[in-house]
C-alpha cells in the first residue's frame, strides 16, 4: 500500500522542519509525504527548498481546503492507495499514522484521529472549542445518525475512493465537518481512532473568538446543506 | 409625462443600449451577461413610451404612486443583478482555485523532469 502524508503549511517556518522530520523518521518505505506550501508569507518556502523536502508551492494563499485538495490531487495523479492529512503546525503525532493506516486497510473509507475517545490525556484544546466540537458532533449525529466525537480533527486518513472524491470536490474553508457528512451520506464507512494531539509549539492558531462564532454558523450551515444535497445520491 | 422628459429619457436609454453593444463589440462584456441589461433597457423603453402600462400595474398591485412602482421594479432588478453577480464570482473563485492547484502540481512535476534531466 502506497501511502501519502499530506502536510498543508501556511506560515510554519518554525514548525515545518520538525513535522517533516517526524514523518521521515518513521523510516517506512511505503510512506511518502508532500508538503503543500499555501502561499506562506514567511520563510516556509525557503526552509522547504534548503532541506530539499518534497513540496508543492501554491502561488497564492488558497486556504486550508485548497491546500489539502492539492495534496489529494497529487495523491490521485501519483496513484497512492492511502492519503493522510497531517497538520504542518506540529499538533499531530506521527506515531498514530500506523493506526490510521490499519483502519483504512480494514475496509474503512475515512478514518479520523479523535482527541475525545480512548485514554484521556494530551492536549484537548480549550473549553470553548470543545463546546464547539460538541455542538458540531450533535449536529452531525442528527443529520447522519453516526457519532463523530472530533469532527474538526485535521488528522485523517482515507482510501482511493475518497481521494478521488476529495480531488473532485473539497470545500474551501473549514472543510472537515462538511466532508465527513458528505462521505457518510455517500454510504461510505467513517471510523474514529483515538489519538493524542500536542499543543501548537510556535505561532498562533488561525481561529479567534469572534471568528469562531462566524466559523460555527458557517460550518453548521454547511453540514445542513451537505446533508440535504447528498441525500439520495449514490 | 411631458414630451421633453420622454425624449430626454429615450435618449438616455438608447445611449445606454449603444454602450452595451459597444462593450460587447470590444469583447469587454460577454453576450450572456448582457442579456439582463438588454431586458432592463427594454423595460425602460416600454415604461417611457407607454406610461399608462405603469399606472395599470399600480392599480393592480394597489400602489398609489407610480414612482414607488418604478423604485420597486428598479430595486428588484438590481437585486437580481447582484445575485447573479455573486453567482458568477463564486463560479470564478472555484475555477481559479482549481487552476492554481493544477498549475502548482504541474510546476512541481516540471521541476522533477528538469532535475532528472540535469542529473543525467
Amino acid at each position: 500500500m502506497k501511502v501519502l502524508v499530506i502536510i498543508p503549511a501556511y506560515n510554519e517556518e518554525k514548525n515545518i522542519k520538525n513535522v517533516v522530520s517526524t514523518i521521515i523518521n518513521l523510516n517506512n518505505p511505503d510512506i511518502n509525504y508532500i508538503v503543500i506550501n499555501d502561499g506562506s508569507t514567511d520563510k516556509t518556502l525557503q526552509v522547504l527548498i534548503d532541506n530539499n523536502y518534497n513540496f508543492i508551492n501554491l502561488p497564492t494563499n488558497l486556504g486550508i481546503g485548497g491546500a489539502v485538495q492539492t495534496g489529494y490531487k497529487y495523491a490521485l495523479y501519483n496513484n497512492y492507495d492511502i492519503a493522510i492529512q497531517f497538520d504542518g503546525d506540529g499538533q499531530h503525532n506521527a506515531e498514530y499514522i500506523d493506526n490510521l493506516i490499519k483502519e483504512v486497510e480494514n475496509g474503512n473509507d475515512l478514518v479520523i484521529g479523535s482527541r475525545f475517545i480512548g485514554k484521556s490525556n494530551g492536549f484537548k484544546s480549550t473549553k470553548f472549542r470543545r463546546f464547539g466540537s460538541k455542538i458540531l458532533s450533535s449536529l452531525i449525529k442528527l443529520c447522519t445518525s453516526q457519532k463523530i466525537t472530533d469532527p474538526t480533527s485535521g488528522f485523517r486518513a482515507c482510501n482511493k475512493r475518497v481521494i478521488s472524491l476529495f480531488s473532485d470536490d473539497y470545500p474551501n474553508d473549514y472543510p472537515e465537518p462538511d466532508t465527513i457528512v458528505k462521505i457518510i451520506k455517500k454510504k461510505l464507512k467513517v471510523k474514529e481512532v483515538p489519538v493524542i494531539m500536542n499543543e501548537r509549539k510556535e505561532g498562533k492558531s488561525s481561529i479567534n473568538i469572534i471568528k469562531s462564532i462566524y466559523y460555527m454558523i458557517k460550518v453548521c450551515l454547511s453540514i445542513i446543506i451537505a446533508s440535504i444535497s447528498t441525500k439520495g445520491e449514490k | 409625462m411631458s414630451i421633453n422628459l420622454k425624449i430626454f429619457l429615450l435618449i438616455v436609454v438608447i445611449s445606454f443600449i449603444l454602450l452595451i453593444l459597444h462593450t460587447i463589440k470590444k469583447k469587454r462584456l460577454l453576450l450572456k451577461y448582457a442579456l439582463l441589461w438588454f431586458a432592463s433597457s427594454l423595460l425602460m423603453i416600454i415604461s417611457i413610451l407607454f406610461p399608462q402600462f405603469l399606472s395599470l400595474l399600480c392599480k393592480l398591485l394597489g400602489i398609489e404612486l407610480v414612482s414607488n412602482l418604478v423604485f420597486l421594479i428598479s430595486i428588484f432588478i438590481l437585486l437580481v443583478l447582484t445575485f447573479v453577480l455573486t453567482i458568477i464570482v463564486s463560479e470564478q473563485k472555484k475555477k481559479i482555485i482549481l487552476l492554481i492547484e493544477e498549475t502548482a502540481i504541474i510546476k512541481k512535476e516540471l521541476k522533477e523532469i528538469k532535475d532528472a534531466k540535469k542529473s543525467n
